[in-house]
């Protein structure tokens, strides 16, 4: 949800504007952020083809280090499928071993019909670590 | 379609980066082979862990297929690599 939507509504819960006048609002902010837009995966933007991973840091004894990664949606789809080969018994142990490192994942859940969802939701992902101290900027996203 | 080449940059000890094409499709057609000889061991051992021999095959496949596009560059100080795969 951005900003501006959560604005509206906030305004509509605060009783400053009738729900026509919040439905006009969020009518005029555009497709771009109705629900089942683009933000959603439906339709506008195109699929994401790449995930980038861009990092940009100054190490003390190296000097200035750039990372520029760009992998491809279609190996992310390949690597769920490939999970599926995975034989049971192995992945109750991956599991366990996940549980016990404090990560409460299923592998079984990550399967081909969850996966197109996921990839939809990459196309909003963006992700930006700046850290001043270190000099270090870390940028994760699609294209 | 699996990758025909990839593209290998890294620094030389004169400080040079040169830029490498590797043509794959040669290593996969020196790999044929191999595949060949130890696909019916790979087709035992999917059915010894119950997996279906023919969707094993055509997970890696489509793996395989799916590298193209990838682009890995690091780029530092004193070391510098890139590989892109076309």
């Amino acid at each position: 949800m951005t900003d501006d939507r959560r604005q509206i509504l906030d305004m509509l819960a605060e009783k400053k504007i009738t729900p026509e006048e919040a439905d006009k609002l969020i009518a005029a902010l555009g497709d771009d952020d109705a629900p089942g837009g683009p933000g959603n995966g439906a339709v506008g933007r195109p699929n994401p083809k790449y995930l980038r991973v861009l990092v940009d840091t100054i190490d003390p004894k190296e000097g200035p280090t750039k990372v520029n990664i760009r992998v491809p949606v279609q190996l992310l789809r390949a690597g769920v499928k490939l999970t599926g080969l995975i034989p049971e018994s192995a992945r109750a142990q991956m599991n366990e071993a996940m549980r016990e490192q404090g990560v409460n994942f299923d592998v079984n859940r990550l399967n081909p019909d969850n996966l197109d969802e996921l990839i939809d939701q990459l196309n909003d992902l963006t992700i930006d670590v700046d850290q001043a101290n270190n000099n270090t900027k870390v940028r994760v996203f699609c294209e | 379609m699996i990758p025909i080449f990839a593209v290998i940059r890294f620094v030389t000890k004169t400080g040079r980066k040169p830029h490498i094409w590797v043509p794959l499709f040669l290593i996969w057609l020196l790999l044929a082979p191999l595949v060949i000889v130890l696909l019916p061991i790979a087709f035992i051992a999917c059915l010894f862990m119950r997996i279906n021999p023919f969707r094993a095959c055509a997970v890696v496949w489509s793996c395989l297929s799916a590298t193209r596009g990838t682009h890995i560059e690091i780029d530092s100080g004193r070391a510098s690599f890139l590989i892109h795969i076309i």
